[in-house]
């Protein structure tokens, strides 16, 4: 190991101190090739042009459609930045400099991001001065497409746990495809507490210093580094005394943490004494930590469909096996609900990629549907299940359930998994618990049915709603139909909950409508024993339930049934929380929410 | 001659019309046919346009004034001053 050690001083964007191993990222910047064209040319350098911000577009959407993980807002950013990329102010201007000038594309672009980057460098007010940054972004893979060098981190792949990430700057889209790595720390050469790796740094709950002059220099992958997210410094190479002080101060940071912690320690339980379950939806394994963090009693919901992402062929049941054992190490007591994989129509790995993409996705061959069509997929992951259910409390999820008879043959395929497993000496839980994603209309409306042959019901709202109120969420044209208190979609939760009371099964809802606050009260009133939401909604969602009392939240869901429109129960709502729940409490919400880009 | 139809607005919301707030806007005003201008003090810029409406950089309390003129003008303008108006949020 060489070098000496050397201390740096940047913005401590988001606290905690980590040790560990550099990666760096660094793809340099692009040169810029500048020259002038001939009169004839500008045609060719403007499609040129146009081709390159059309494939930047579409590099985008696709590590957007890739991104599940991150929340809403992440979604919204990558969003943001297609327009910027689609803008047509930013296009016309390039190309009237093309025309009018006869340079060559690349130059055009970098003029035009000066100047709209100059524009920004004068503004007094720092969150948007940040968002020259985001120009960057934008332009860099304008550029890098024109030119012809790749843009997104090929090697990202390779990044082990535990390490320190070193780059020059990160973009949304690549926090969005780091976010699959447990990464210790962020350390990046410019950036400000609100660019996007300090927020994506925050909500990950990792240490990150920003604005370190010369990081990128001087930093080699594999060299050992200490990141104090907290004040701001970052040691490199450090000497053993350097070592055993940060070892320290990561201790002393935890402790204070402590108590936050036993905060988010108290049960969820209303003043009346009802307890509900708070429970987390996670896409990751290594979310897991954070829901326990937060104070989550069990992992809801665990999407799988990661695991067959970004991959050419299944996961086989080893595959399977080890990253559902990594879970049940985690969690400890606590249980999983585990959902086998909801992928199919739209985003389908391998060679099934290359098919003609289906009209209807929302529709069409997906989830237990693409299940029953290629069985293989499906009892791989079936076997993987069983296996970990040894390590630990598993209920399996199966999603798109629409008739009995789905839920029979599921049922009869685990059977056959369990027989072969037997056959080959493997062993397995009996008697593991399954349950249903109720989120078509035809399993809600057969609730009764289908609550006498599973043993549990997980209500998905998104889905749920987007076939009753045949509404396209990502369809902002009709994104204003969203109404969760609209009476046919609380007919429906209520039908649900009915039928699994009635048979004494339990009943929980997993969709963004149980992440929604103010929504919860009338989920509890309707029966729903556990709500299971996005880590950070955690901490707020048991304090609402803490001030809540049963009787009430049941009067409640009583009365906003009998509302004819979803207007006259989002006022109800309304004035339900106003007056039985502390305004710091709600007030809490709006600030997370109005938050921008987190 | 179509008539242009103006109305100022001040930004409501704590962190003003942030990168995702813009977002919504433009994607608002692209709905219209309607040309969609946004002006602060001197500052005019297309409405349609997101790295122009960043630009503005108008922060909470910042008083804006919305012009829309075509077609359905008096509908754009509507929906925008109200988007602003309730802090960028959708419902």
């Amino acid at each position: 190991m060489s070098g000496q050690p050397r201390t740096f001083r940047g913005i401590g964007a988001s606290p905690g101190i980590a040790i560990g191993r550099v990666f760096l990222l660094d793809r340099g910047q692009v040169r810029v090739p500048r020259y002038h064209i001939e009169p004839d040319q500008t045609d060719y350098e403007t499609t040129r042009l146009s081709r390159a911000i059309e494939k930047s577009v579409q590099q985008l959407e696709a590590i957007r459609s890739r991104f599940a993980g991150g929340g809403v807002d992440h979604h919204a950013i990558l969003k943001a930045h297609e327009m910027m990329l689609a803008d047509s102010a930013f296009f016309d201007e390039s190309a009237a400099l093309i025309r009018n000038e006869h340079i060559n594309a690349e130059w055009a672009v970098s003029r035009v991001i000066a100047r709209i980057r100059g524009l920004f460098d004068r503004v007094a007010d720092a969150y948007f001065r940040e968002r020259r940054g985001d120009v960057d972004f934008v332009g860099d893979r304008i550029l890098r497409n024109l030119v012809g060098q790749t843009t997104d981190l090929a090697d990202v792949a390779n990044i082990e746990d535990g390490t320190i990430i070193v780059a020059h700057d990160l973009s949304p889209a690549d926090t969005a495809l780091l976010a699959r790595h447990r990464i210790t720390a962020f350390v990046t050469e410019v950036g400000g507490k609100t660019s996007h790796t300090s927020i994506i740094a925050r909500s990950l709950e990792v240490p990150a210093v920003v604005g370190v002059h010369g990081i990128v220099d001087t930093a080699g992958s594999g060299d050992l580094m200490i990141v104090d997210g907290a004040d701001g410094t970052v040691v490199l190479r450090p000497t053993r005394t350097q070592i055993e002080r940060g070892r320290e101060r990561s201790e002393h940071y935890r402790i204070m943490n402590l108590d936050l912690l036993e905060a988010k320690a108290l049960p969820a339980r209303t003043q009346d004494g009802e307890d509900v379950t708070v429970a987390g939806n996670i896409e990751l394994p290594h979310e897991v930590a954070t829901v326990l963090g937060r104070g989550g009693e069990a992992i809801g919901l665990y999407r799988t469909e990661f695991l067959f992402l970004g991959r050419t062929d299944p996961p086989d049941e080893e595959d399977h096996y080890r990253t559902y054992c990594q879970i049940f190490d985690e969690v400890g007591d606590c249980e999983v609900t585990i959902r086998t994989f909801d992928l199919g129509g739209d985003k389908v790995f391998g060679d099934e990629a290359l098919r003609e993409p289906e009209p209807n996705p929302a529709l069409g061959l997906r989830a237990i549907r693409y299940c029953f069509a290629h069985p293989e997929v499906f009892l791989a992951q079936i076997a993987g299940l069983l296996r970990a259910s040894m390590r630990g409390r598993l209920r399996i999820l199966i999603p798109m359930i629409a008739s009995l008879g789905e839920l029979r043959t599921a049922r009869e395929m685990i059977e056959s998994v369990e027989h072969r497993l037997l056959r080959e000496g493997k062993e397995f839980r009996k008697k593991i618990p399954l349950g249903i994603m109720v989120e078509v209309p035809s399993a809600a409306l057969t609730a009764d049915l289908l609550a006498r042959e599973c043993d549990f019901f997980a209500v998905g709202t998104n889905d749920l709603m987007q076939y009753l109120l045949a509404i396209d969420r990502t369809n902002e044209q009709v994104d204003y139909l969203y109404r969760p208190l609209h009476p046919a979609v609380l007919r429906t939760l209520k039908m649900v909950a009915d039928a699994a009371k009635a048979a004494g099964i339990s009943a929980s809802v997993c969709g963004e409508m149980a992440g929604e606050l103010e929504h919860a009260p009338v989920l509890m009133g309707l029966g729903y024993s556990q709500l299971s939401v996005a880590a950070s909604s955690i901490p707020r969602l048991k304090r609402l339930i803490r001030e809540l009392r049963m009787d009430d939240c049941v009067t409640l869901a009583k009365e906003a049934l009998q509302c004819t429109t979803h207007v006259e129960a989002d006022t109800l709502v309304r004035d339900f929380l106003r007056f039985k729940v502390a305004p710091n409490t709600t007030a809490a919400w709006h600030m997370e929410e109005t938050r921008p880009d987190e | 001659m179509k008539a242009t139809y103006s109305r100022t607005v001040i930004i409501a919301n704590d962190l003003g019309m942030h990168l995702r707030a813009a977002g919504v806007l433009v994607q608002t005003a692209g709905r219209f046919r309607a040309e969609v201008w946004l002006q602060r003090n001197e500052m005019r810029v297309n409405g349609k346009s997101i790295m122009s409406v960043l630009t503005l950089a108008a922060g909470k309390g910042c008083e804006l004034v919305v012009h829309a003129e075509g077609d359905d003008a008096p509908a754009a303008l509507e929906e925008i001053c109200t988007l602003i108006e309730r802090g960028f949020e959708r419902k």
